[in-house]
């Protein structure tokens, strides 16, 4: 296999070392599986090279961006080829008259956006991960962020796609126009594939203006409930914020421990943010305030300094690796980190996790994108405690049983990968032979990322080693 | 393989979260491509090593010796990993169980021979003086790699009437935490020793890995004296000469990232040139310039590669001189400088010292 593939990527550009394959058998999730090898091909004809090979082999290949999938999508679960697609990172072409952008896969989302930001655009999907993680991986998992709510996920920016499908042929799928009518819009069925459908190497992205201007509120609530209901009403009466999150106690003492933040230890607070021409937005900040008031809001604040929203998102941006600080012995386990329920159940599903955390004797912290519905359940665990993987494996099911009895779904924006499948075919279950089926047309022989998705197995504690140790016992 | 340093490492390792903000201007990553080479999988290694999970072999050693300590990747962790911190740890346990770089080991037995990183002859930079206030530490890269740009410092505190010492000394051994070895007592006993014949005032280093070294090393926990960075007394002077020309400055890692001396070198070239260009990263930004962390001796190519492209950066500017204040980046940019780049390239005390004598414009 190391000969054919160095044939087509040149010597420097194919690992077999242990150093490589236990690197890229790990992403920013819990899984740790080792690929056979790693490629790093550096063309859309090396790509489809690669391709050949492996279908007439049967060899896995599992393509990777930055790696920073919360779910295993990246994580080789049948050893075969990591392709790493990081070097096909050019901006091919940006038309902003056209309203598009053509990109490479390894394009990094914020390098796109400080390219677009001179044309006046920008490429509205926002993951947290967006100084590193690169377009491909957004298409293949569909990322969204906090702008979702207003602007859409990345499968709403993407106009069209070039795809080497499992044969190694290239087909071209979408279009470069803003809208297309009948047909199977097939560019959108590959943006969440996560790599099973074909190897994304190049996109057509819907570009939008930058705003003008735009102001940014923080409001506290002394009850969770509050918050929630103020989300419900902000979002019922229809304004369009172009973010609305919210953090509840555990990621408010984790900002003020990490970042001294200094914010009061309430039970809730959400942050929002309009966007626009500030004549337009102006009116709506204030009822969404109103609205915050009603609901038994204090201390809100409003600003359009540009240093002073920064600081107000800088605290909400921090959650994330803030929580990872919480307690000296707690880690931060990303285990059903992106559940969503619809917007109006928002404080069925905090208030439900809290109990659930309570019951499990665990602690699970609560805060995200509100007004998409969607939450970041934060599994604060310690690997160390005899039991307490039993307990969090427990807490796990019941959060997703919970926010699909709710009506939600299993991921809002992190993907499917390994780590959720068995929740997401519980949601869809007439739907895993219909995708089955799908696959079967696209990749006869089963090479492309095996065994994800609808096709993960059962158990996704046991399916891979875990990258924390793990103490047996009650 | 025994990991007994990386053992106090643990909650850091498993605090980090993964996110790979890490890989955001990790100077190693952007040379060498692989994922293996980056900040976030530096950590995974030393991790694997500890759990027993994966044993040495060639390529992780080298991964694990590819980092320049620069600490880019501390300031971009959300998680406030100490990443610089767990690769010194896994480097000590590689070199206890016999995985060493002989670039390294060699600087030890030169040290050892010597008192000198190079094993060159001793080389007396003698401006003895009782009573003198300030005690003054030259460091091994300046005496023996920029002899002549040190002699310049060494003029300017006379021209501005520092009082000042110089001492007998031998390497501070701030490298060998940085490469897995352990630094000598008895060398930091001497040093001790040297600095309280003086019986000055403040200990004042030239050199940012020495400075940093007198600051954090437990060797030197009962030094007795404050310690000073040239740049920090020169930010009290005033000078009798300016430039116009267009300058821009290098933050040594050592001195920003790891001391947190950023304005005082700023403030220094203020008092002379005006025509001051700051470069894109700066400060805690600053791209390493590929001399730290060891990486020079058994990656000499890599560690150019980083310097030609800081060096660059500096270019883009537009300035006609680049200063730093250290002689090992120093060195490095003027390996890594081509004939036809007309950029100058000194450290500031080195360029106000041929400013004031009128040698250069």
């Amino acid at each position: 296999m190391l000969e054919e593939l160095r044939a087509i990527v040149g010597e420097d550009n194919v690992s077999d070392d242990l150093a490589d394959r236990y690197i890229y058998g790990s992403d920013a999730s819990i899984h740790q599986s080792s690929p056979s090898v790693v490629v790093r091909p550096a063309s859309v004809e090396e790509v489809q090279e690669i391709l050949r090979f492996a279908n007439r082999e049967k060899i896995p290949v599992v393509p990777r961006g930055a790696g920073t999938g919360e779910s295993g999508s990246a994580v080789p679960l049948d050893g075969g080829i990591v392709l790493d697609l990081k070097r096909l990172d050019k901006i091919l072409e940006i038309r902003p008259q056209d309203m598009f952008c053509r990109v490479e896969p390894g394009v990094v989302n914020d390098e796109l956006n400080r390219q677009l930001e001179a044309y006046g655009f920008f490429f509205p999907p926002t993951p947290g991960s967006g100084k590193v993680c690169t377009i491909g991986g957004m298409i293949a998992n569909n990322a969204s962020g906090m702008r979702a709510i207003k602007y859409g996920a990345t499968r709403d920016a993407v106009l069209g796609l070039k795809v080497v499908l499992a044969n190694g042929d290239l087909v071209k799928m979408g279009t470069s126009t803003i809208i297309q009518a009948s047909g199977y819009q097939l560019e959108r069925l590959m943006v969440g594939s996560e790599g099973t459908l074909g190897v994304i190497v190049e996109a057509i992205l819907r570009l939008r203006p930058l705003p003008e201007e735009r102001a940014v509120g923080r409001a506290l609530f002394y009850q969770l409930s509050q918050a929630g209901d103020a989300v419900s009403k902000i979002i019922a009466t229809g304004l369009a914020p172009s973010a609305l999150e919210l953090m509840d106690e555990i990621a408010i003492k984790s900002v003020n421990k990490a970042l001294e933040a200094g914010l009061p230890e309430v039970e809730a607070a959400i942050f929002f943010e309009c966007d626009g021409i500030k004549a337009g937005f102006d009116n709506e900040i204030q009822k969404i305030k109103k609205i915050c008031e009603q609901c038994g809001a204090f201390d809100i604040i409003i600003s359009d300094d540009p240093r002073e929203m920064e600081k107000l998102w800088e605290v909400r941006s921090s959650i994330f690796p803030a929580t990872s600080m919480y307690k000296e012995d707690r880690i931060r386990a990303t285990l059903a980190e992106d559940i969503t329920a619809p917007v109006s159940r928002l404080s069925e599903l905090v208030q439900g996790i809290h109990q659930i955390a309570r019951d499990n004797g665990i602690l699970i912290g609560t805060y995200g994108h509100a007004g998409e519905g969607l939450i970041h359940s934060a599994f604060l665990v310690n690997p160390g405690i005899p039991g307490e993987w039993d307990r969090t494996r427990k807490a796990v099911d019941e959060v997703f049983a919970l926010v699909h009895r709710l009506g939600g779904t299993t991921s809002g924006e992190h993907g499917i990968g390994i780590s959720k499948a068995p929740y997401f075919r519980k949601e869809r279950k007439e739907l895993v032979e219909l995708m089955r089926e799908i696959k079967k047309v696209f990749d006869p022989n089963n090479i492309l990322n095996p065994h994800k998705l609808m096709d993960a197995p059962e158990d996704f504690f046991t399916a891979t080693k875990l990258r924390y140790p793990i103490r047996e016992g009650r | 393989m025994k990991t007994k340093a990386l053992e106090s490492w643990e909650r850091d390792m498993l605090r980090c979260i993964r996110c790979a903000y890490c890989f955001v201007d990790c100077p190693i990553l952007k040379e060498l491509g692989w994922e293996s080479a980056g900040a976030r999988s530096k950590v995974i290694l030393s991790y694997g090593l500890k759990e027993a999970e994966i044993e040495c072999n060639q390529l992780i050693k080298e991964r694990l010796f590819q980092c320049c300590l620069c600490a880019q990747c501390e300031i971009n962790c959300p998680a406030k990993v100490k990443v610089a911190g767990v690769v010194r740890a896994a480097r000590r346990d590689l070199v206890e169980a016999g995985h060493y770089f002989e670039a390294h080991r060699m600087m030890k037995e030169m040290v050892e021979k010597t008192g000198n990183l190079y094993g060159e002859e001793r080389r007396d930079f003698t401006y003895p003086k009782l009573g003198a206030e300030f005690a003054l530490f030259l460091g091994c890269v300046g005496k023996y790699r920029e002899e002549e740009s040190l002699k310049r410092t060494l003029e300017l505190l006379t021209e501005l009437g520092i009082s000042f010492t110089t001492v007998d000394e031998v390497c501070c051994g701030g490298v060998f935490g940085d490469v897995g070895l352990q630094a000598s007592q008895e060398d930091a006993e001497h040093i001790k020793k040297e600095i309280k014949k003086a019986k000055a005032r403040k200990l004042l280093t030239t050199c940012p890995m020495c400075y940093r070294t007198f600051k954090e090393d437990p060797r030197f926990k009962d030094l007795g004296i404050g310690v000073l960075h040239i740049t920090q007394l020169l930010e009290k002077s005033e000078f009798p000469a300016k430039t116009n020309r267009a300058v821009t400055y290098h933050d040594p890692c050592d001195l920003g990232r790891h001391s947190d001396l950023y304005q005082a070198p700023r403030n220094v070239i203020g008092k002379f040139a005006p025509n001051f260009q700051e470069m894109p990263k700066n400060r805690e930004n600053a791209h390493c310039c590929g001399a730290g962390g060891g990486v020079r001796g058994p990656f000499t190519r890599l560690s150019i590669n980083m310097a030609k492209k800081r060096l660059q950066e500096a270019i883009d500017t537009g300035a006609e001189v680049l200063l730093t204040e250290c002689a090992s980046c120093l060195h490095n940019f003027k390996n890594a400088k081509k004939r036809k780049q007309k950029i100058e390239i000194y450290n500031i005390s080195e360029y106000l010292s041929l400013l004031m004598d009128g040698e250069v414009k």
